[in-house]
Order: structure tokens, then C-alpha cells, then sequence
């Protein structure tokens, strides 16, 4: 009841485990992309760290379209009629449906490439953090039947960058998760079509490039020149992230349930949050880069590897956390437009 | 022969008894708490002293163009062809919610267990009900939705979208013969202007 003369909806249909859902799923898909842009850029003459990046990217794929894949299952009223999908999730005009064969497509192909690029001909000389994976299977004892097996399926660079291509589409596809958002007309802040689902899709990328980079720092030391050049995209992909943020939320009107949205967050009670993302949308933008080019030109010092490499990695990942908030606070803030009774 | 079958609820005669929503909830067996196929909402308009109030009967309103039909992943939300009703198939709903964010009238009710319930139009009884019910038309003996069986101020009628028609002002026909959406809420006429058989009609 109001004064206004409207009849507002309860809303609150999706909530924690639906950001978390929304925030993996475009991650594993910007990680996916990660690992292919480092094999890429390094294949040529081998360089251990870009294969070192490529290594971590797609594992870091995997694990995200898991807790993706988790997160969803958790919120559904019946986990198994999701995990029964084939058969249960019989509407592909909805976008969960579509969305669904696009997580579960993207996982089982980054799960191939993080097969190839840890065993077999490609993870063989692995060493540092990145070899966890040889490290585990070693421990177990499998490691010689997992690099048997993976020069046996993975194959040849023609045939790699087909299935590397076809993982491309999935990868980008997690723009999905926006339209999922986006179609919903009863929500002006997510009723955009365009601007939520480029803001997911980029800032998605920039967060598997973000994560995938800072593993690769925390883990293997990496300094290679690709490192300039990933955190400068992280930083690009975080600044065009911010202004896609900015516009959808310009583009929001002043309708009542807009207006209500826009209250949450602009002084309200997602304020604090919002400022916490809008800082580290920031940092990362400006630290990252610069702190990735004195990381890679670093002589020996302690300077070096005690300040500028966890501050880089640091940065890298308030970018990450960033990125998470955005869909936090375009949940939680997501007001339904009210009934009019007069 | 198909008939769209709807609800008209005039506004002007509903004085907020929620005879309507407990009338549903007896009917359906749903026990009182969060999930409401009906429910009596209450609108104020203005600041004292000048301070409009009208009650507001919603339930799902069985959409031409059902918004949760489409977002369903699961197909388990349809609207039949045969009298427009829109059912929802419990078994093959999978609790996701979407059809919640879908409904621009909050028709859409959680369970416990976290699977859809709703209106019906009294298909038959109980949640998930009708889906494989006849026809409304061609039911040997229907159920008259028992939101308007109850409604003491005959304000809420049920019936084929032509027969309700009849009962709605030539303004509100033309706007509902218009426009493709359903009409839940019409606008006054004008600042100050008395409602009278101001209409909403749901197809």
C-alpha cells in the first residue's frame, strides 16, 4: 500500500546463488578466451609462461562453469530435473534452456583444453603452479596414462583450432546470461537488450582474463611481456565495463520501479556496495597495467616481489570481485514495475 | 470451438473483503501464508486530505500473450488453445523462479518446496490442477471460480472474454478489443474522475 497509487510486486525471486551463477558462467567463458589468446600469442617459439597462463585460463574455465553449473542446481527447487536437462529442459525459446546447453557445451570443451594443455605433448614440461594438475595425477599415479591419453584424442593444430574455434562460440555465448535479464520487461533494470547483455559479455572476458592472470603471477612468477598486454586488456575490458554500467543505468528512465532501483542503489541500501565495485572497477583499471609493466621490467629486488607482484595481483582480482558485484547489485536492486490502480 | 475465458473485475464495486482470496484458498486447499492465487491489494492515491483508496483483486490473469509461458525452461507453463486458460504443470516444473520475474502481476506462488502454483480459473481443484482438464466450455459441470462465486459486491465475474465483455463500458471494450495485452489495471478517465464502470479485464 502507497501513496503513489501503486500495487508493488514482491519480487526477490533469485538472489546469492544466481549472481554467483551469472558471475562464473561469463567468467569461464572470458577464461576460456584467455587461454586460447595465450596459446595463441605464445605458441610460436613455445615460451613456457604464456603456455603457463594458457594452462591456468583453461582450468579456470572449468572450475567456473562448474560452480556455475553448482550454483544454479542449488537454487532450483528440483536439482535433478536440471541436471536431467536433456529431457527436462524441453523450451528453447527460454534462455535458460539455451543457456544451459551453453554452460554445459563451454565446460566440456574448456574441460578438453585443460585436458590437452596439462598432459600430453603440451603439458609434459610443465613446472611451477600451473602443473598442479601433473602434480595431483603424479601423486595418484595416473600421469603417464593421462599424457598417453591425451596424445591420443588431442589433434593435430589443425584440427586443435577447430575445437578451439567451436569453443570460441560457447565462450561468447555466456552473453546469455544477460539476455536471461534482460528479456524480463517486468524489471527496467535489467529490461535493456543491448547494453546488460554487452556489459555481461565484456566484463565476463575481463574477468577470466583478470583471474586467469593473476594465477598465473601468483603462481609461476610470470613476467612475460604477455602479461602487459593481458593486464592492459583487463584494464580496458574493466574501463568498458564501467561506461556499459554507466549507460544502463542512464538508460533506466524514471518510471516508478526504475526510480526504486535506482534509490537501492544511489544511497541506498546497496549503496555501500556500489561504491565498493565503482573502487575496485577503478583501481584495477589504473593499477593494473602500470603495475604489470613494472612487474614485467622488474629487476631482482624485494620491492619487486613483495610489493608490485601482490599488488598486481591484488588489483587483478578487485577487478574480478568488481565484476561480481555487478551482478550482485543488479539482483538484489531488481525492482518489478508496480500495478497502477489509478 | 476455442473460447478465451477470463476474469472482469470492476474496482468500483469491490469493497476489500478478501472474500474473494479466501474463497480460492478453501476452494484449492492452499493454507493461509506466503502463496495467494488471489489476493486483495489495496492502492491510496494523494496526501490527506485529499486521499483516493481502492482495493485490487489480482490473480493470474490467464495473458493472451503469457509473459511465464515463454520464459519457462521447462514448458511446463501453457496456454491452452482450447479456452485460453493458463495451467501449469507441477510435475515438469523444475522451481527456477523465472516465471515469478516474467509476471507483471505477481501471479506466480512459491511453495515450500519451491514449485510454481496459480490461478487456474478453476480448471479443477488444487495446485497444478486442470492441466489435462476439458475445456472449460466443454466440462459437463464447471467449476464457477470461486473468487467470484464469493464475491459479495459482484465485482469479480468469470466467464468467456465475449460474455464478459457485455459487462465492461464501451471505453474499456474498445481498449481491451485494441490492444493485445491484457487489460488488468485501466487508467481513470481524468484527474478526479469517478471510476464508475471502469473495467478490468483479463483475457
Amino acid at each position: 500500500m502507497s501513496a503513489s497509487g501503486y500495487v508493488w510486486l514482491e519480487g526477490g525471486h533469485w538472489g546469492l546463488l544466481t549472481a554467483v551463477y551469472l558471475f562464473f558462467a561469463t567468467l569461464g567463458g572470458g577464461a576460456y578466451l584467455a587461454g586460447l589468446v595465450a596459446y595463441a600469442l605464445g605458441r610460436d617459439d613455445r615460451r613456457s609462461e604464456p603456455m603457463a597462463l594458457a594452462r591456468w585460463a583453461f582450468l579456470t574455465a572449468v572450475v567456473a562453469t562448474g560452480i556455475a553449473g553448482i550454483a544454479i542446481l542449488a537454487h532450483l527447487a528440483r536439482p535433478l530435473s536440471g541436471l536431467l536437462f536433456p529431457l527436462t529442459l524441453t523450451e528453447f525459446g527460454s534462455w535458460i534452456t539455451r543457456g544451459t546447453w551453453i554452460l554445459v557445451t563451454l565446460g566440456a570443451l574448456a574441460g578438453l583444453q585443460a585436458f590437452w594443455f596439462h598432459f600430453g605433448r603440451l603439458g609434459r614440461g610443465a613446472e611451477g603452479g600451473s602443473a598442479v594438475l601433473r602434480k595431483l595425477a603424479a601423486v595418484v599415479g595416473v600421469e603417464g596414462l593421462l599424457d598417453g591419453a591425451a596424445d591420443a584424442t588431442r589433434p593435430g593444430e589443425t584440427g586443435f583450432w577447430i575445437v578451439a574455434v567451436l569453443g570460441l562460440l560457447p565462450a561468447l555465448g555466456t552473453v546469455y546470461t544477460g539476455f536471461e535479464l534482460a528479456v524480463v520487461e517486468t524489471v527496467p533494470l535489467w529490461n535493456h537488450p543491448t547494453l546488460l547483455p554487452a556489459l555481461f559479455v565484456v566484463s565476463g572476458v575481463a574477468s577470466g582474463f583478470a583471474l586467469a592472470l593473476a594465477l598465473t603471477i601468483a603462481f609461476d612468477d610470470a613476467t612475460d611481456r604477455l602479461v602487459v598486454g593481458f593486464a592492459s586488456a583487463v584494464s580496458l575490458g574493466l574501463l568498458l565495463t564501467g561506461g556499459l554500467l554507466w549507460a544502463l543505468l542512464n538508460a533506466l528512465g524514471d518510471g516508478p520501479a526504475a526510480s526504486e532501483s535506482m534509490a537501492q542503489l544511489d544511497g541506498g541500501s546497496l549503496s555501500a556496495v556500489v561504491t565498493l565495485l565503482a573502487a575496485g572497477i577503478v583501481v584495477s583499471v589504473v593499477a593494473s597495467p602500470i603495475l604489470a609493466w613494472l612487474w614485467h621490467a622488474r629487476d631482482e629486488t624485494t620491492v619487486a616481489r613483495w610489493v608490485v607482484r601482490p599488488g598486481l595481483v591484488a588489483s587483478l582480482l578487485f577487478g574480478v570481485v568488481a565484476i561480481f558485484l555487478i551482478r550482485y547489485v543488479l539482483l538484489i536492486g531488481a525492482v518489478q514495475s508496480p500495478n497502477v490502480v489509478f | 470451438m476455442s473460447q478465451e475465458w477470463g476474469f472482469y473485475f470492476d474496482a468500483s464495486r469491490c469493497i476489500g473483503c478478501h472474500a474473494c482470496s479466501i474463497a480460492c484458498k478453501n476452494r484449492h486447499g492452499v493454507e493461509s501464508g506466503k502463496v495467494d492465487w488471489r489476493r486483495v491489494e489495496r492502492a491510496q492515491k494523494g496526501e490527506f486530505p485529499d486521499v483516493q483508496e481502492r482495493n485490487f483483486s489480482v490473480s493470474c490473469m490467464h495473458c493472451k500473450d503469457a509473459p511465464c509461458e515463454k520464459v519457462c525452461p521447462a514448458d511446463a507453463i501453457k496456454k491452452r488453445d482450447s479456452d485460453g486458460i493458463v495451467v501449469v504443470d507441477r510435475e515438469a516444473c523444475i522451481g527456477c523462479h523465472y516465471c515469478g520475474w516474467a509476471c507483471p502481476y505477481g501471479a506466480p506462488q512459491y511453495d515450500e518446496k519451491g514449485l510454481m502454483q496459480k490461478c487456474n480459473l478453476c480448471l479443477d481443484k488444487g495446485p497444478g490442477s486442470g492441466v489435462d482438464a476439458p475445456p472449460k466450455q466443454e466440462q459437463e459441470d464447471p467449476l464457477t471460480p470461486a473468487c467470484a462465486d464469493e464475491c459479495v459486491g459482484d465485482a469479480l465475474h468469470a466467464g468467456p472474454i465475449e460474455d464478459l465483455l457485455d459487462m465492461a463500458s464501451e471505453d474499456a471494450q474498445n481498449r481491451f478489443l485494441q490492444d493485445d495485452q491484457c487489460h488488468v489495471i485501466v487508467e481513470s478517465a481524468g484527474e478526479g474522475s469517478e471510476t464508475g464502470n471502469e473495467t478490468e479485464t483479463a483475457d
